[in-house]
């Protein structure tokens, strides 16, 4: 009976193979792979900012251009306001008070832009804060002050 | 005949087939993801589980340079404990004159000789100013005081450190 089939096939046009196809061996890559990627992965962005420290002593340690126009300061209180203190060619001293118990650093941000874009070529800046001053407003205030003058150093109160 | 009921029908032998389609769709996607999303070189960082890093966008360049780590109980150089520390206040034992801790200046100052003996020989970068030894990143708590972030600041630049880094959580 078998035999009789196959002959019969024979004249007709050939079967058709059925495959199917063995993802396993893909699967079994694919395991390994995220298990790696994930142990390695990291879901928080570290990101790293430079800054100077003034009155270091080290002349290289922060490039202090002595021939800049102005000089710029800013100082955090313990009560997270900021006073802006501009000293050379052009004077002001103004205080930006705290919002939401934290520093305005975005307040801060716009009341820079008007003196980089008077003095573009300046580029330093020197922040200083009161002893309690938290970490986290201090590098929101450097954060703010590089808009402006990217080489930012951190002084004495 | 008519078949007794309660006779026990017996099973076929059917090949059971496992759909893994949908897992290899699911893996793709989760691996493309991975992928995209694994880089080198700052993901060597890994601070301490009681430091929580401050958000600000950072975006300048990291290299392998010494890490001291500031929490609230210890500081640590290089993952080490070198100054232990309550609620970020140094001991007063270990106070100098200029508000510095004597044994991490100690430490820092062993630390940048060993990495400068390292790097001899070693060809530096043509655009690079500052030698790798002499450059330090700073981990330090959100909550931290300015005090104990600006003597750790002053003890490394007593050491011989110019270059520092603050290393925050950003978004790129």
């Amino acid at each position: 009976m078998k035999g009789q089939l196959h002959a019969l096939n024979q004249s007709r046009a050939p079967l058709e193979m059925e495959f199917e196809l063995n993802i396993a061996p893909i699967i079994d890559c694919f395991t390994v792979l995220i298990t790696y990627l994930l142990i390695s992965a990291s879901f928080i962005s570290i990101s790293v900012m430079d800054i100077g420290v003034s009155g270091n002593g080290d002349p290289t340690a922060t490039p202090i251009e002595k021939k800049d126009p102005i000089a710029v300061s800013i100082q955090i209180n313990a009560y997270n306001d900021i006073t802006v203190k501009i000293s050379g060619s052009e004077k002001a001293n103004f205080k930006i008070p705290q919002a939401e118990g934290a520093t305005n650093w975005k307040q801060l941000v716009e009341a820079l832009k008007p003196y980089k874009a008077k003095y573009p070529n300046v580029e330093t800046a020197v922040v200083s804060a009161d002893s309690s001053t938290e970490y986290r407003n201090i590098v929101k205030v450097i954060e703010g002050v590089r808009e402006s003058f990217p080489l930012v150093s951190i002084g004495d109160e | 005949m008519r078949r007794n009921r309660f006779m026990q029908k017996k099973h076929t032998n059917e090949e059971m087939t496992l759909q893994i389609t949908s897992m290899a769709d699911i893996f793709t996607i989760l691996l493309v993801f991975l992928l995209k999303s694994f880089s080198t070189g700052l993901s060597t960082i890994t601070p301490s589980n009681d430091i929580t890093l401050p958000d600000a966008k950072g975006g300048d360049e990291v290299a392998d340079v010494l890490k001291v780590e500031i929490s609230p109980n210890v500081i640590l150089v290089d993952d080490k404990p070198v100054v232990k520390l309550r609620g970020f206040r140094f001991e007063p034992t270990d106070v100098e004159a200029n508000k510095t801790s004597r044994s991490l200046n100690s430490k820092l100052i062993e630390e940048r000789k060993k990495r400068e003996m390292a790097e001899v020989g070693i060809t530096q970068d043509k655009g690079q100013k500052t030698p790798n030894a002499r450059k330090l990143m700073i981990l330090a708590d959100e909550k931290a005081p300015y005090a104990t972030v600006k003597s750790v600041l002053t003890s490394s630049g007593n050491a011989g450190f110019v270059d520092f880094k603050l290393v925050v959580i950003g978004d790129e």
